[in-house]
């Protein structure tokens, strides 16, 4: 289930705050639990007992490692427990890539390939992977105990609004909510609400219909493609994938305040950076966070000589590029990352914010993207080659007014918080409480917003005839 | 607040269910979505999860004011349709796409790149008509094309710009059909050139600004002047009609705004131009005049016609064959698809065989949209000149010579597979398309020129 869904926004979720609501306190984990799992079982019904499974022996194992007295017994227990999260995510994410490679050597060496059932990846599991391996790794460091029940760790696991796609919840971030909510507030429930529908919006009402244009465009015949053309399309990727993902995290983020939870921020106006390595600090905050955490730091961080920091830089960015998907372009794309991360640190650049950095950090981002959305690498590069071909003649792109306008209001968003009055609007919106007056208009706002989406959803397969029967 | 929000969830979830308070529905047709049933193999794949999410995206509840919020949205902010059946021209003028194409490119892709291929295409099937024609003539029937206006024929100036059109223009049907008609002496009435005669002189539209098809008061008086046309080639006038009492109206008659409706806006779409009509009486049927019989084989353009006119007082019956598909035999609130009927005792037993096409489908003049070899042209042709155990044996015969013929037989396997049909039905299917779309390759009588000599027992005995 997606949550631009209408079965989702319109039975699923009310349905399942209805009952979330009506249940008393301490069962409220219970139906959250349920819930999530029908919302799992009901788009992936394959996987959910291997979700189920995997979260259950994680549990124990890590239980098991709690108790054990030996600090090797423990350290046993710890890497048995991250070998099943990262095994699964192997498995299913990477298997498929890794044979195909081989496949693709034997080939170049005359020798017969091997024979191999695709793997369907289950949805979800690069973020669950990820949370199980923040809960195994901060019990065993001891920052927190482990879960006591495990209804409560299931819960950690699969919570449907951050199951999907992230933001990854770190385990110490949100331990105690789980184990000991707020009492729920009327105005956490609104304000949660109000966030769900500006993800909603910029999903369904911006990046939605960006991508419609931008698939179109990269669809079709890419050399043909004159300069000006190639630019709006994948800055108006940049825009899709920003809109796309931030929204789908401010729903995640709203949904999780109704229920009373807080979860972190995925996203801090990326796109205004003045480096890449601030890039990294404001996009996908949480997948940072977790490199840094669990990787870049356990590797050595920038504790030993510069040259071995930024090979573990390096690395991280390399791995990170892999995560987002098991393809050579996703590889290409960490590394291209890692590269300026490199090069910044290098040259001194992104100690100190300047701002005239914006453009030059925007443009090397835009031209990642390129590299992230066509996996196709001789296309890729094609692409990238149309980018700065100088080529003028003939302006291809043939889009609605309704994609530039969105596309124009994306940039607005996406650049507004380079303004003060930008930041003094993002804070009142998204930190501030409204006071009972202020609640009345946004609620409505909010409602139309909301009318307006669903009017999208099934406007955008909306066909009718004048007579059918022709 | 948080209470109100969650009561309106409950609202929509209960309007769902049971659709207790009335909402005007959406306009247009649509694709009917069946709520699935469940079972549990269904829900395994996912089946279920796809066909009930379809089903939910259009029958929540109050969709269709969610749905035309958003059209309404789109229509105020962008000037745009948010349905691609409809392309906005110039001071709200609304079109539909194919006539678009038509005007800037001429929808001559659809069938070839070569206009001279397509020419020869049209030729061949005047050639036909004519032949039918004549043979039909023969047994009192009298047979003409119809050519009705489209929209950006007469109205290029309001049509949408060029926009994604950049195919150079190839040969139009409506200009390429009537000196071939002329030539092959078919009878026709081109009411797209007398709509451009009077364009500048008429004192109502033509067309209506939101809809698609001619204007409810300019079909009335095309369709006055096609009668009298009708008169004049059979030799034998129709029941005279009256028209008086051109006024205006302030809200649209059906379909007046057809397109404006498929946009489903939440309010009108301002038109500057007023709506007029006029009032149809007839005059009283002369003595020793029959009320004669016709078949009107055409596009939707015929239902501006059945909306004006009383068509009982007009003709014995006249049966309507939509796109030669659905058939309105007794009445035009029912049809058939049933193509068991006897094309042979339908065409003998009427007066008039009239072709009814605008601009935008003459390029298809005779097809049946859901039979490929159903055109009524070729139809006609063959059956009115072989017996149908004639026109089986030819088929049998073209069904041996695929079979002959392993790589067609794989091609036929694989279509076969993809519509469900066995092997051996889409052989024959595909020997009677062959049949039927080229018959002068199967019965030589049918290639030479002149009239065929050859007539089917029916007709013989007629």
């Amino acid at each position: 289930m997606i949550f631009s869904s209408h079965i989702f926004l319109l039975y699923f979720l009310p349905l399942f705050l209805l009952g979330y609501f009506l249940t008393p306190d301490k069962w409220r984990n219970l139906t959250l639990l349920l819930g999530s799992v029908i919302f799992y079982a009901w788009g992936a019904p394959d996987f959910i007992l291997v979700l189920l499974g995997s979260t259950i022996a994680n549990f124990y194992l890590v239980k098991a490692m709690h108790r054990a007295p030996q600090p090797a017994t423990k350290k046993l227990f710890c890497t048995l427990a991250i070998l099943l999260s990262m095994g699964l995510l192997a498995y299913f994410k990477y298997a498929n890539f890794f044979v195909d490679n081989v496949n693709a050597l034997l080939t170049a060496f005359g020798l017969d390939s091997m024979s191999w059932t695709k793997v369907l990846l289950p949805i979800g599991i690069s973020f669950f992977s990820f949370q199980s391996v923040t809960y195994v790794l901060d019990t065993y460091r001891g920052i927190n105990p482990p879960m006591r029940r495990l209804t409560d760790y299931v819960v950690y696991i699969i919570m449907f609004p951050q199951l999907i796609a992230g933001p990854i919840v770190r385990y110490t971030d949100i331990a105690d909510q789980i184990t000991a909510r707020r009492r729920l507030r009327w105005e956490e429930c609104l304000q949660g609400f109000y966030r769900f529908i500006i993800g909603l919006s910029k999903k369904v009402l911006i990046a939605d219909v960006i991508g419609r244009t931008v698939d179109v465009t990269l669809g079709g015949d890419i050399a043909a493609l004159d300069m000006g053309t190639a630019w709006i399309t994948i800055v108006a990727y940049t825009m899709q994938l920003y809109f796309d993902f931030s929204g789908y995290s401010d729903m995640a983020i709203g949904l999780g305040r109704i229920m009373g939870f807080k979860f972190p921020e995925n996203f801090d106006n990326p796109y205004t950076s003045t480096s890449i390595t601030e890039f990294w600090r404001r996009w996908h905050i949480t997948l940072g966070a977790f490199m840094r955490n669990y990787l870049y730091i356990p590797l050595g961080g920038n504790r030993g000589s510069q040259l071995r920091t930024y090979f573990n830089l390096w690395i991280v960015f390399l791995l990170s590029g892999l995560w987002h998907g098991a393809s050579w372009n996703f590889v290409i794309w960490g590394a291209y990352h890692g590269f300026f991360l490199v090069i910044e640190r290098l040259m001194g650049i992104g100690r100190q914010r300047r701002t005239w950095m914006v453009l030059p950090t925007f443009i090397i981002a835009v031209v990642g993207w390129a590299i992230f959305r066509i996996e196709d690498l001789p296309s890729c590069w094609l692409f990238i080659s149309r980018l700065f071909s100088f080529d003028f003649t003939g302006f291809a792109l043939s889009a609605h007014p309704q994609f530039y306008a969105m596309l124009v209001l994306a940039l607005c968003f996406a650049f507004i918080t380079f303004f003060p009055f930008g930041k003094r609007l993002q804070q009142w919106v998204f930190y501030t409480n409204y006071t009972s007056r202020c609640h009345i208009p946004v609620w409505v706002v909010s409602l139309l917003l909301f009318f307006l989406c669903l009017g999208a959803l099934s406007a955008t397969s909306f066909s009718p005839f004048i007579y059918f029967r022709f | 607040m948080s209470i109100f929000t969650m009561v309106m969830f409950l609202i929509i979830i209960f309007q769902g269910a049971t659709h207790l308070v009335p909402v005007p529905k959406l306009d247009g047709e649509f694709e009917k979505y069946e709520r699935p049933s469940f079972s549990a193999q269904d829900f395994a794949s996912g089946e279920y999860q796809r066909l009930l999410s379809r089903f939910i995206g259009y029958h929540y509840g109050f969709s269709e004011w969610t749905i035309r919020l958003y059209c309404q949205y789109f229509w105020s902010v962008y000037h745009r349709s948010p349905v691609r059946q409809v392309a906005v021209g110039k001071n709200n003028y609304l079109f539909e796409p194919y006539f678009v194409e038509d005007l800037y490119e001429s929808r001559m892709y659809k069938y070839t790149t070569n206009p001279e291929e397509l020419i020869q295409m049209f030729d061949q099937q005047s050639q036909r008509l004519a032949k039918v024609q004549a043979i039909l003539a023969e047994a009192g029937v009298h047979t003409l094309v119809a050519c009705i206006p489209g929209k950006t024929n007469i109205y290029p100036e309001f049509a949408p710009p060029r926009d994604t059109l950049t195919r150079p223009l190839g040969p139009r049907a409506i200009e390429v059909y009537p000196p071939l008609f002329d030539k092959y002496g078919v009878n026709y009435i081109n009411l797209n050139q007398w709509f451009l005669d009077i364009k500048d002189t008429a004192s109502y539209d033509l067309f209506p600004t939101l809809g698609t098809h001619w204007s409810n008061v300019a079909s009335t008086f095309a369709f006055d002047t096609m009668l009298r046309y009708m008169g004049h080639i059979s030799g034998q006038p129709l029941r005279p009609v009256v028209l008086s009492h051109l006024h205006e109206e302030t809200s649209p008659r059906w379909p007046d705004n057809d397109l404006e409706k498929l946009i489903n806006p939440l309010f009108h779409i301002k038109v500057n131009r007023p709506y007029k009509y006029v009032d149809v009486d007839y005059a009283p049927l002369p003595p020793n005049v029959r009320k004669p019989k016709a078949i009107v084989c055409g596009d939707s353009f015929f239902w501006n016609i059945t909306y004006n006119f009383q068509l009982d007082s007009l003709f014995d019956y006249c049966h309507y064959w939509f796109y030669n598909s659905t058939i309105y035999f007794d009445s035009l609130f029912s049809s058939t698809h049933d193509s068991g009927f006897d094309y042979v005792d339908q065409l003998l037993s009427t007066d008039y065989l009239i072709l009814f096409y605008c601009t935008g489908q003459l390029y298809d003049l005779g097809i049946n949209t859901t039979d490929a070899a159903g055109n009524i042209i070729t139809q006609a042709l063959v059956r009115l000149c072989y017996d149908p155990q004639i026109i089986q044996a030819q088929i049998q015969q073209i069904c041996q010579t695929i079979r002959g013929d392993a790589n067609w037989i794989a091609r036929l396997d694989r279509k076969a597979t993809d519509r469900g049909l066995s092997l051996d039905q889409m052989v024959e299917e595909d020997a009677r398309y062959l049949l039927f779309t080229r018959p002068e390759d199967y019965f030589p009588e049918l290639a030479a020129p002149g009239i065929p000599t050859v007539r089917c027992s029916k007709f013989r005995n007629r």
